[in-house]
């Protein structure tokens, strides 16, 4: 027989409050719940100006994109999910192919983001926009000399290319943009010449990249442009020199233009605050926000209308590639593998 | 079901274990812990597709290889630096052996992906130091200082300083309990002092080391933040490649059902390699030992080695923690700090407490009633601290989620009921993730204890209850302590789990640390990991104090 402890009050006032602490409860209804996969400051900082805006309650969490995809997932119709954001348009992508968003209202996104930075069923968004330059160190560079991601396979680039590894979601994407313009075996081609210029195998992160050019590891990298500008703000003096010394160049200007990423958002397939994200999504993309994302944030608007700050100007103006994102979807898995068969790591 | 899994639990036909409220209890508990990992195990059944085959063929091999350069690597350097220095602190004197015998654990509180992170900073080409010995020194020496830091090698060294604490802090837990009757029998057989550390003490300690070592290996194994950033593509990476790069969570659940495999044999080989070896004392027999007092070159020597680890894993990288604080506190330290320090510090509290409890409870279970179905339950329960914990997360979402759908009936619009995103949900993680970490070292406790004690207090007719209660309570303090303060500061640490499963709006100092370096903003990052350090180090001085008074 099982004896129960003498104390049984008190075994059942743990087990009580055991279970409060085991329930959510929330029984708000004026808010909006959102999975992001961003993690920037200035996020938060919008969605607080969102609440006081609208009254809206903004919940949030902020996890690896891929980890809330398979949350969504397995939750499915009981996801207390509303919004989801991603900072890599293949997340977007893959998000919708699974059927875990749904389509949104168009009016206002249909007027504000070009055609190539959205899902043509309005399923997903962008909402921010980063390119992927080159970066050089101008003594040892003149930009004369760079032209295209293509032309970086090229023997007078021998040594002297840095990129990151092809875990990396912008790279994957690039592989994904270089994919849908040349085809596999090209794509391919483009790899592995890739793979036979790298100054050193990849390592680090995007900011490393920059830092190895100045210590001379290498003399060109493949970087977005959102890490220049955390380096030029950087609080660490040595790397806004460095940051200094760098030209940034945009790839592809004569042919399909330089690639570009998005962050996305959309509205998860049951969400039960529908039209507060629809609120939501169409603040994010009011020039104010916009304004916001770019000053502080370095990152390009995706609306048309709104005037880009002092630091984009001056990196300029440049065609960007205007292949629909949505269709590079299909090439992301074909890239991966053809990552793994030109050897870049 | 396979037969031998079967027999052993039909081995347990005695009436008295068939009614035992212990092993049923326990069993239970065990049970419930080791589902996530079971549901996590089962994805090894699912045959694998063209993506896994590529996987198999292409990746797999290379990662292997790395992975298993980077534990060796990580066990032999632990080993040296842990034993070697709770051998010094605990059996000798020289000046500062006091100060050293609780400053050797605090690298510990220093996250390995941010100790990876901050390190790179040091020897990186923008870093203060590089620069001061480039323009004032001329030393150039390329893209690092001195070293290619982000490499298998710098990779190694980063997590063995890391996670030597883990084997010093259970060696010296062992060292100091050693009785002196044994030295004296060494010693009047006429052993030298090198000979009785080689043939006698260290041979003793053996699942000490062990129970340091697997924990540290299985660190190692579940690190994917500093393996990542440092270009080393280990096993670990390779599941997050099957994840995220190809978007195909199946793979990564089948290959982290192989990573179990793995450690469950390197587990099993142990097992087997002891043999019927037996490590416990009778109590009668202990006397303290007295430690040596050390000369004045072997004072210097002690020092230095002392140092060492301690400088390289802790002070350094907190220097430069502390130089970037200085630039960014103003921008990043924000009200919302004491709320994350609240969040952090009552988590890492419940979760340290939970997981002491149960693994006591286990450990008991299993050395009074021990059953190889037990034995292997409580295995499979410890599994969890190997696997990377976005893996484990997917084993708690799958039972959590599934009995949240089927009381969703209770909700009503605008008002949820669910236990995932709740504190118990994360608690219950933590118990998953960290029960290897109690459990070892309070496993490896209780190997000291001779069964005999056990049997004298049964036949004198005392409950099971008041044995664990007066008998391996008292004798497994220390033991049960060191299994607390590790949990906790792993809790602190934890990040992947957290992330997950938190309820909306919560947040951590591991968080807020991680958004800002995921973000390649480590400066920025510096402030939060500076608190996650000295919040960490206030159960280390406080076990400390514990343990010297008793002393």
């Amino acid at each position: 027989m099982i004896r129960l402890p003498a104390n049984t009050s008190l075994l059942s006032s743990v087990i009580i409050s055991i279970l409060l602490l085991a329930v959510s409860c929330s029984s708000d209804t004026n808010v909006v719940n959102i999975y992001s996969g961003r993690h920037y400051q200035v996020d938060e900082q919008l969605f607080r100006e969102f609440t006081r805006q609208t009254g809206i309650r903004v919940n949030l969490i902020k996890a690896d994109t891929d980890q809330l995809i398979n949350r969504l997932e397995l939750e499915g119709p009981n996801t207390p999910a509303d919004v989801f954001i991603t900072a890599d348009a293949g997340r977007m992508i893959h998000s919708m192919e699974k059927g875990l968003l749904q389509p949104m209202n168009t009016e206002i996104i249909d007027q504000v983001v070009p055609t190539s930075l959205r899902d043509p069923d309005f399923y997903w968004t962008g909402f921010t926009k980063r390119a992927r330059v080159f970066v050089y160190e101008k003594s040892r560079v003149s930009p004369d000399e760079l032209s295209s991601y293509e032309e970086l396979t090229s023997e007078n680039w021998q040594g002297r290319v840095l990129v990151r590894s092809s875990q990396n979601h912008y790279n994957q994407t690039l592989m994904a943009s270089v994919v849908a313009a040349h085809g596999q075996e090209g794509a391919l081609d483009w790899a592995k010449g890739i793979v036979n210029n790298m100054a050193q195998p990849p390592r680090g992160n995007d900011r490393d990249q920059v830092k190895a050019i100045a210590a001379g590891t290498g003399d060109v990298a493949i970087v977005n442009t959102y890490y220049m500008g955390l380096l030029l703000n950087s609080p660490n003096q040595e790397e806004r020199n460095i940051a200094q010394q760098m030209g940034i160049y945009f790839p592809n200007q004569d042919d399909r233009g330089t690639h570009i990423n998005i962050s996305g958002i959309g509205i998860t397939a049951h969400a039960s605050n529908q039209e507060n994200a629809q609120k939501l999504i169409e603040f994010l993309l009011s020039p104010p926000s916009q304004m916001v994302f770019a000053e502080q944030n370095y990152e390009y608007p995706v609306n048309k209308d709104v005037a880009w700050p002092e630091l984009l100007q001056e990196w300029g103006r440049f065609k960007s590639d205007t292949i629909p994102l949505d269709q590079l979807g299909k090439h992301l898995q074909p890239g991966m593998i053809i990552f793994n068969r030109a050897g870049w790591n | 079901m396979n037969l031998k899994i079967i027999l052993p639990i039909l081995s347990l036909q005695t009436h008295r274990q068939l009614t035992n409220p212990w092993i049923w209890g326990t069993l239970f508990a065990a049970f419930i812990i080791a589902l996530p990992l079971l549901v996590v195990f089962s994805n090894i059944l699912i045959p694998g597709d063209e993506t896994w085959r590529h996987i198999l063929k292409n990746l797999i091999p290379t990662y292997v290889l790395n992975t298993i350069l980077l534990m060796s690597g990580v066990a032999v350097i632990t080993f040296i630096i842990g034993v070697s220095t709770a051998w010094l602190v605990s059996m000798h004197r020289f000046p500062g052996y006091r100060f050293f015998s609780w400053a050797l654990i605090l690298p510990i509180a220093l996250p390995a992906y941010i100790s990876g992170f901050t390190w790179a900073g040091i020897l990186d080409y923008t870093s203060p130091v590089y620069v001061f010995f480039r323009n004032h020194l001329g030393i150039d020496t390329g893209q690092y200082l001195f070293f290619n830091i982000l490499s298998l090698p710098g990779a190694i060294i980063i997590l063995s300083l890391a996670f030597y604490p883990y084997v010093f802090l259970i060696s010296r837990a062992y060292f100091s309990r050693q009785s002196s009757a044994l030295f004296e029998v060494a010693s009047s057989l006429g052993r030298k002092k090198s000979q009785i550390f080689f043939k006698v003490a260290l041979p003793m300690a053996r699942p000490a080391i062990v129970a340091g070592i697997s924990l540290a290996l299985m660190e190692v194994l579940n690190d994917y933040g500093l393996a990542r950033y440092f270009g080393v593509d280990t096993f670990t990476t390779g599941i997050f490649t099957a994840w995220f790069s190809f978007s195909h969570p199946q793979s990564a659940l089948k290959l982290s059902a192989y990573l179990m495999v793995f450690v469950l044999m390197l587990i099993i080989i142990e097992r087997v390699q002891r043999g019927k070896m037996r490590y416990d004392m009778l109590g009668s027999a202990y006397r303290p030992v007295n430690p040596t007092k050390l000369s004045r070159t072997g004072s210097i020597l002690a020092i230095i080695i002392c140092l060492i680890p301690f400088m390289l894993g802790f002070v350094i990288p907190l220097l430069m923690l502390l130089y970037w604080s200085s630039l960014t506190y103003s921008y990043v330290l924000d009200y919302r700090f004491t709320e994350l320090l609240f969040n952090s510090f009552l988590l890492a509290g419940i979760a340290s407490l939970v997981v002491t409890l149960f693994a006591l409870f286990i450990a008991f279970t299993v050395k009074s009633f021990p059953s190889r179905f037990v034995k292997f339950l409580s295995r499979i329960a410890t599994l969890g601290y190997a696997l990377p914990g976005a893996v484990v997360a997917i084993g708690i979402l799958i039972p959590f989620l599934w009995i949240d759908s089927h009381f969703a009936f209770l909700s009503q619009p605008g008002m949820r009921i669910a236990i995932t995103g709740t504190w118990f949900a994360l608690i219950f993680a933590y118990l998953v993730r960290f029960m290897a970490v109690g459990y070892n070292s309070i496993d490896s406790g209780m190997e000291k204890i001779s069964p005999s004690l056990d049997e004298a207090s049964r036949s004198l007719g005392m409950s099971n209850m008041k044995t664990l209660g007066k008998i391996h309570i008292p004798l497994l303090s220390g033991s049960m302590v060191s299994a607390a303060l590790l949990v906790f500061i792993d809790v602190l640490k934890e990040l992947p789990l957290t992330l997950i499963l938190r309820p909306f709006n919560f947040d951590t100092l591991a968080i807020r640390a991680f958004e800002f370096a995921s973000d390649e903003r480590v400066a920025e990052a510096a402030p939060a990991s500076i608190i996650i350090i000295i919040t960490g180090m206030i159960p280390v001085f406080l076990l400390n104090r514990l343990m010297g008074r008793k002393g």
